[in-house]
């Protein structure tokens, strides 16, 4: 009988928190992109799916239930099964979906068991190190420890019992079936196709730790939901986007001091495993190569592309480290006559760039520019366009060359893209560049060794977990947004994908479950352990448990996107007061707004674009005194002057869609994409309007001038 | 729709071709200033400006390495040597110039100056030099200094007794001195370009907007900064050997003197220093390293006629921008209306820029000198 191999796709799903307890579906179509199977439709990939459908995107009012709050991302996840030949092959392209009462080599599939296990390590973990990233864990290191306060030992088990956040295992089989990742509910495990309760896992909240909690949108007690759908794939829906502190002493409310690393805080943001298995008719079980859920930050401009994506990242490392195409690249070095794809590896690029406008505020030339790098096509000869001798590109390597002074320099404009890049004096970049793979794939197109098409596409489980990761926010890691510099990491992955299980796919820790069952830990004791520790040999091999994914961004989650809109460049060592954006396409910085677009009494440009507005705006975003020399400064602008309100508010800010899919009632072009569903409000008199870039920090240079 | 499909006296093809350069007739005390003559001398001082773009891009673009001082430094001067083109064009539009934008001719004289006759010596320090298109070298590099380099001058010491201006200084004193006694002929806001205003946020205006005396303050402020920026403010005459080299007494002279206004804070990495300052620098520094040449490629010769269109086009574009004399006369054969000529070539400006130096770029990589005109090209070949 033909054999078969199973897998869940995406291989790392994407949900995302909201203050909803309805949700839509993860996208499942690529950022800016042509949407898949809908030739001719205006409307760019990215947007997410509205429940119970099979690929019907949502519309602008659907970001919000009818109270007004922001409805949180659901991953979507599916079984896919492959032949058992050409395992070790990329793309394979074979694959088929399976649901339930699908028929497989003259089998039938009558059930699939899921099961999802969340948590939450933030808290737990070492501080994000902004200064060293991935090379504060080399020679066996590790950052300081958060939260010292509870304890110096990070293995100790009284520490991690409080400060995890442990839902802990959830299954679930049939149809239309749900559970949630919350203490009412018992946790429950997968065995022999059947589900198993599991009363006495040691769940964690915190509320169970710390009796006084400063709950800024109430306590956390839920990690989220799971459930099936009518034909056996699973949802999950993360958390509401909450943040609770434990207090110190009787303050009332517990500060926020720093971007990325705060004490006493919490977040709802998790990850885990996802696994399956599959039932059928004769009885017989089969095993599901398992997905990971990652649940973080909102997504408000779900259609900008970023230029280099989580995807770039991970299709860079595989590439490069993991042998996933020999026949593009092989022991050190790209094959002299790969030919990338126009419409796969180099027209997203295009596409990116042309995207940035909509969340940041680019001057008219650039504008122009980015059109023309969007307008290149397939049959230009790329001598003939802007792009010619990639003169306006960032080399992914630094020059041999490069020091002034003997300091480290890198290049902004007009060099693109003209983002931070890693944020960290220890290898860090002032500047994002493309991967290494994606800029060989523009050299080999800008020396006319591309081919048009892709011959040999993705297939629909590949496409989905290429779609998921493409549209999260690859470089600058400082830490990120979705995830972070542990894309990078080689052993967070299943390397030998050859195998069976295929790329991308986060090596799984296998958890003793039964020890809950058969009461051989302790009472008290967590089941999570400090867990995987990147390059740190003795334990990054053993692979990730719940929470071991998102364990490195920021906490809580909010300060960070407040912080991260426009900054100078880290390292600056020539002091540079210009400003860049952070994440461009993921936090954006300004916007246009669709009710500036339509009013007739606001002048346009000669783009037909109204002048932008800061997208967190309103009251608390002046920005205050540093020191006496330093107050009203533009760099600090575009966002809440005190990081507690981020907490909020993040609820608030609108959300930048193409103008086809807003349902206002209004009349637009289908190729803007404007801003629709702000909350945020109030009058900032004395602060300036954005301007189109150069952005100049400085004292008072976010303040308008008074006569 | 393209502002190449309407039509126009001034053809890519005679754009491209240079023009033979008439020797200028210099002004003295018995050849005095006209509006004619100061015409003539705004659109010398356009000539100028553009002159140095293409050089200086084209040994920009040969360095290999994207982030070496090199490259940045030059970058930092092309950005400039724009913004004195838009400045130059300004105030020739404020005294009513009919500015041809034409090809500049490399490899031979730089238009308009005699640099020989400059007292501090460029040519004998700078050499050897060369003012063909050609990789950032020592022959580049000497000529890029010489261009760049102060001369030593007032308005009495004007000497009529040379036909040529003997620095970019002295043609900008000569012009100050006429646009002085001509003030009353300053017409404001004619078609004033304000690019850079981002980035030169303190200078108190990039246009001239007003008549007579305060036109002419305006007139005089662009001429500073164009002359700041280049080869630097005017140097302090005390406690300096007369004996001493331009160098010495460079080197001498206190650094990072450029006027804070003038100074760019965005994007370049050593904004006190003027254009001699940068060059004189790079002049001591290891030679980056630079594109091999090929020896004519097919592909490579095909750039270059990329790169001669896309200049053509650049060309048409700047004589539409900055002339709106020819911007009448277009809208008139086409029966459009000026604006519409206006938007149409503003909204290609920046793209046919940037393909401009794209296509010098792809010219290098491929193993050839960037070519600026048909003749350049064949000269190559």
């Amino acid at each position: 009988m033909t054999q078969s191999i199973f897998k869940i796709h995406p291989a790392i799903g994407i949900a995302r928190v909201g203050n909803s307890s309805e949700y839509y579906l993860a996208p499942e179509s690529i950022a800016a992109m042509p949407q898949p199977g809908k030739p001719g439709d205006p409307t760019t990939g990215g947007l997410p799916i509205r429940p119970g459908t099979e690929d019907t995107i949502i519309s602008s009012s659907e970001f919000r239930d009818s109270c007004g709050a922001f409805k949180r991302q659901a991953a979507r996840f599916r079984i896919f099964a492959y032949p058992t030949e050409d395992v070790d092959q990329y793309p394979a392209n074979n694959g088929a979906e399976i649901k339930i009462g699908s028929s497989i080599n003259g089998k039938k599939v009558v059930d699939i068991v899921w099961s999802v296990h969340l948590a939450n390590k933030k808290c737990s973990w070492f501080a994000n190190d902004d200064d060293h990233g991935a090379v504060a864990y080399d020679n066996g290191g590790t950052p300081t420890l958060r939260n010292l306060r509870e304890g110096l030992d990070p293995y100790n088990s009284a520490r991690l019992k409080k400060l995890i956040i442990d839902a802990g295992p959830r299954a679930l089989k049939g149809c239309d079936s749900k559970a949630s990742f919350c203490p009412a509910e018992q946790a429950s495990i997968e065995k022999d196709g059947e589900i198993i309760s599991l009363p006495d896992y040691p769940q964690s909240f915190p509320y169970m730790h710390f009796e006084q909690l400063d709950t800024p949108q109430g306590r956390i007690d839920s990690l989220g939901e799971m459930e099936t759908d009518s034909s056996g794939r699973l949802i999950v829906a993360g958390g509401y986007g909450k943040s609770n502190a434990w207090k110190l002493d009787a303050e009332d409310k517990v500060k926020i001091n720093n971007p990325v690393n705060n004490d006493q805080w919490f977040d709802d943001t998790s990850d885990g495993p996802v696994n399956a298995t599959v039932l059928f008719d004769d009885g017989t079980t089969e095993a599901v190569f398992g997905g990971w859920v990652v649940v973080t930050d909102p997504s408000y401009a779900p259609q900008t592309l970023n230029v280099v994506s989580l995807f770039d990242e991970a299709y860079d490392l595989f590439l490069r480290e993991l042998a996933l195409e020999p026949a593009v690249y092989h022991q050190g070095k790209f094959n002299p006559d790969y030919q990338p794809a126009f419409d796969d590896h180099i027209k997203p690029i295009f596409r990116a760039t042309a995207q940035q406008l909509w969340n940041a505020y680019l001057p008219g030339f650039a504008i122009d520019a980015h059109n023309s790098v969007d307008s290149i096509t397939a049959d230009d000869n790329p001598d003939e366009t802007i792009l010619a001798g990639l003169a306006y590109i960032r080399q992914p390597n630094a020059g041999k060359q490069a020091s002034w002074r003997s300091q480290s320099i890198d290049v902004g404009a007009p060099l693109m893209p003209l983002s931070l890049g890693d944020s960290s004096p220890a290898g860090g970049k002032p500047f994002l560049s493309p991967t290494v793979t994606q800029y060989h794939a523009l050299h080999c197109w800008s020396n006319h060794q591309y081919k048009k098409t892709n011959d040999n596409p993705l297939g629909a489980g590949e496409y989905l977990d290429r779609a998921t990761l493409q549209n999260c926010l690859g470089g600058r890691f400082s830490p990120g947004i979705d995830m972070t510099w542990v894309i990078r990491e080689p052993s967070m992955y299943v390397s030998n994908w050859q195998q069976g299980a295929g790329p991308f796919r986060i090596h799984h820790k296998s958890l003793d479950y039964t020890s809950v069952i058969d009461n051989s830990l302790s009472y008290g004791t967590p089941l999570l352990t400090l867990g995987w520790i990147p390059r740190h040999e003795d334990v990054e091999y053993l692979g990730l448990e719940p929470g071991d994914a998102t364990k490195f961004m920021a906490l809580p989650w909010h300060a960070d996107y407040n912080s991260c809109a426009i900054h100078q460049t880290s390292p600056n060592t020539q002091d540079s007061q210009t400003l860049y954006w952070s994440w461009p396409a993921q936090r954006p910085v300004t916007v246009y707004t669709a009710q500036d677009y339509q009013d007739q009494q606001i002048e346009k440009d000669r783009h037909g674009l109204p002048p932008q507005r800061y997208s967190v705006r309103g009251s608390g975003t002046v920005p205050r005194e540093n020191s006496p020399e330093d107050s009203g400064n533009l760099a600090n602008a575009g966002r809440f002057w005190e990081y507690r309100e981020m907490l909020e508010k993040w609820n608030d800010i609108g959300v930048i869609v193409q103008a086809t899919t807003i349902d206002d009632g209004a009349s637009y072009p289908d190729n803007v994409y404007l801003e629709v569903e702000s909350r945020l409000s109030g009058a900032t008199p004395n602060l300036k309007a954005p301007a189109p870039w150069p952005m100049v920090a400085g004292d008072k240079t976010a303040i308008k001038k008074t006569r | 729709m393209s502002i190449s499909q309407f039509l126009g006296t001034r053809t890519q093809q005679d754009l491209l071709n240079s023009r033979t350069l008439k020797h200028p007739k210099k002004i003295t005390s018995q050849n005095p200033w006209t509006i004619e003559a100061l015409r003539e001398h705004l659109q010398w001082a356009v000539d100028v400006e553009l002159y140095t773009i293409p050089f200086y891009m084209s040994a920009m673009y040969s360095v290999i390495d994207q982030a070496s001082e090199a490259r940045r430094l030059v970058r930092s001067v092309v950005n400039q040597e724009m913004l004195h083109m838009q400045c130059a064009a300004n105030i020739a539009n404020a005294y009513g110039c009919d500015l041809h934008i034409t090809a500049p001719h490399y490899g031979g004289e730089v238009p308009h100056l005699d640099f020989e006759a400059n007292p501090n010596q460029p040519t004998k320090i700078f050499s050897p030099y060369s003012t063909q298109i050609g990789p950032m070298d020592v022959l580049r590099i000497n000529a890029m200094c010489i261009i760049e380099c102060p001369g030593e001058f007032s308005s009495a010491t004007l000497d009529p007794n040379t036909a040529e201006y003997s620095s970019i200084g002295e043609i900008y004193q000569a012009i100050r001195e006429g646009a002085a006694m001509l003030s009353e002929c300053i017409i404001p806001n004619n078609n004033q370009v304000a690019h850079f205003t981002s980035t030169y946020p303190d200078v108190s205006s990039l246009i001239i907007s007003e008549d007579c005396c305060e036109g002419l303050v305006q007139v005089n402020g662009l001429i500073d900064l164009i002359v700041d920026q280049g080869e630097g403010a005017a140097w302090p005459n005390d406690n300096i050997s007369p004996d001493a080299t331009i160098e010495q007494r460079y080197e001498d002279y206190q650094q990072e003197q450029l006027p804070p206004e003038y100074q760019n804070h965005v994007d370049d990495i050593q904004p006190y220093w003027d254009h001699f300052q940068k060059f004189t620098y790079l002049r001591k520094q290891t030679l980056p390293e630079t594109f091999p040449l090929g020896f004519g490629s097919p592909r490579g010769r095909k750039n270059q006629q990329i790169l001669i269109n896309h200049f053509g086009h650049f060309l048409q574009l700047m004589n539409i921008v900055f002339n709106p004399i020819y911007q009448q006369q277009l809208a008139n054969s086409n029966d459009i209306s000026v604006a519409a000529v206006q938007q149409m070539a503003g909204a290609e400006f920046g793209n046919t820029m940037y393909k401009v130096g794209a296509a010098i770029a792809a010219c290098w990589e491929n193993g050839v000198v960037p070519a600026f005109s048909t003749s350049a090209s064949q000269q190559e070949q």
